[in-house]
């Protein structure tokens, strides 16, 4: 390849706030609601399950952590208004990344909330406290603490994984990069641009984590 | 456009019907966007055209990602032929028009779903009858040839191509002229990519023979100086059509008058000379 000219690129500069804009969006968007179904799910499935709701939710984690991401985009987007349901491509993306790395997160919460002792459950049984006030105040606070490295990790790839919505009709910061790139013919200085602007987003998430690392982890011994 | 993304589409809106009830019915928001369209399917009236005027707008579904049909301008905006020549014709129909960014592999799949009225995206006849054949396409408003691009000057046509790796735009024209090759006997290895610009990439990093790419596209990309030669004789020529939803004849009819019009009064050539020559 020839030498690199980020020039041409110049023009275009303008639409890179609306498309970093959306992309942010899709991804916090995103990870709240994966948050919110990690901790209800994962909560859940640490637990005894009456039968049929244990299957539902194995059934949800397993087919989201089963199946490529783009695939449950397409189908999400282009093959539910068939049964009837119907979303903007944004709101589309927003659910199928929440429910997507929904899935893995709740594993991580699941797994940090059997590694609390046992006996933190017979000292609050002990004190009195129901089990919903056991897993709300005693155990979830210390399960997030050790889940907070792996919520981190899921925040970075969903930020990366939000280039797959590209294959909707989203122009966020990949789609941009291709458009621009069938017009202008540079794919190397998009892309690395496009690679520079995530990994600046995702650094950034770093050393968030770091910094709630440290504060979560003040009174541990 | 695209027999393999259609057919995995199919698969995918069979299974929706399927699974829409078990999967995920808890999380839905309940923001969905109630439908505006009005279906005249089940043997009611076409009102497809009365239902465009009433609205005022007439959507396009393009992928601006294929120069010079349709690509983004430095304001986002989509300009090219195919936007040109919808913004006469929906002069002609009185309606505004509207253009939906949507991706190749998409465009099918969201013309089903009503996102739009019309795809004009460099799509050909036949791509449409393979997604679909109760679709609706429109008379033909462009023809274009496909031509095989290389650096290796042995290669002037497509005899040339026996035994060669040749690059196309998976799903596309471009494939089915690849395809058509080993009809006529002659044996290549297909290498289909997701856009044009990526086989161009590897034609020119030397991991092909050669590429099959419509002509104007050629013309707009290859230069001088790149050591790329469009060879003469073309492998075949592929009309491009608007495609329509089933059913909505009288939108098919009024869009072919008004091409016609087009055609008639010269604003049509006056279209293809700004955006082919």
């Amino acid at each position: 390849m020839n030498s690199l000219d980020f020039s041409p690129l110049l023009p275009y500069a303008g639409l890179l706030p609306e498309a970093l804009k959306i992309t942010l969006e899709i991804g916090m968007a995103g990870f709240i609601l994966a948050l919110v179904i990690a901790v209800v799910v994962g909560t859940l499935r640490s637990k005894k399950l009456p039968k049929v709701l244990g299957f539902l939710l194995s059934f949800y984690v397993e087919v989201f952590r089963g199946t490529p991401l783009l695939v449950q985009l397409f189908f999400v987007y282009y093959g539910l208004p068939s049964a009837g349901v119907r979303m903007e491509p944004v709101m589309a993306a927003i659910l199928t990344m929440g429910l997507n790395s929904g899935s893995y997160l709740s594993e991580n919460i699941r797994a940090s909330i059997l590694a609390v002792d046992k006996g933190q459950y017979e000292a609050a049984h002990m004190l009195g406290y129901t089990p919903v006030q056991t897993n709300v105040h005693i155990v979830l606070p210390q399960a997030m603490r050790v889940a907070i490295p792996s919520f981190m990790n899921g925040f970075s790839s969903i930020i990366k994984e939000t280039s797959i919505v590209s294959v909707l009709p989203v122009i966020e910061l990949t789609k941009l990069g291709n458009q621009v790139y069938a017009k202008t013919y540079h794919p190397f200085e998009i892309y690395i641009l496009l690679g520079v602007i995530y990994f600046c987003l995702t650094y950034f998430l770093t050393f968030l984590a770091k910094w709630l690392e440290r504060r979560t982890s003040k009174w541990q011994l | 456009m695209k027999k393999k993304v259609a057919a995995v589409l199919l698969g995918v809106v069979m299974a929706a019907g399927l699974m829409a009830g078990c999967g995920k019915g808890e999380e839905q928001p309940k923001e969905e966007i109630s439908g505006t369209e009005t279906e005249e399917e089940a043997g009611g009236e076409d009102t497809s055209l009365a239902d465009i005027q009433k609205k005022g707008v007439m959507t396009v579904g393009m992928c601006p990602e294929y120069p010079p049909f349709e690509t983004i301008n430095s304001s986002g905006e989509i300009e090219g032929f195919d936007a040109d020549l919808a913004n006469a014709i929906g002069e002609i129909l009185g309606v505004e028009v509207e253009f939906v960014n949507t991706p190749y592999e998409g465009l099918i799949a969201g013309l089903m779903n009503d996102d739009f009225d019309i795809i004009m995206s460099g799509m050909s006849p036949e791509e449409a009858d393979e997604a679909d054949k109760t679709l609706n396409v429109t008379e033909n408003y462009y023809s274009v040839a496909e031509v095989i691009l290389s650096k290796d000057d042995s290669i002037q046509s497509k005899k040339d191509l026996e035994g060669k790796t040749v690059g196309s735009h998976s799903g596309s024209t471009s494939e089915y002229a690849v395809n058509s090759l080993g009809e006529e006997g002659i044996k290549v290895n297909s290498a289909p990519y997701n856009r044009h610009s990526e086989a161009f990439a590897d034609l020119q990093n030397g991991n092909i023979d050669a590429q099959v790419v419509e002509e104007t596209w050629a013309k707009e990309k290859v230069t001088d100086d790149d050591g790329i030669h469009i060879c003469e004789e073309p492998i075949n020529s592929i009309n491009v059509a608007g495609v329509i939803g089933s059913g909505r004849d009288s939108f098919r009819d009024a869009f072919n008058d008004a091409l016609g019009q087009l055609k008639d009064n010269g604003k049509y050539d006056e279209i293809v000379e700004k955006c082919f020559s």
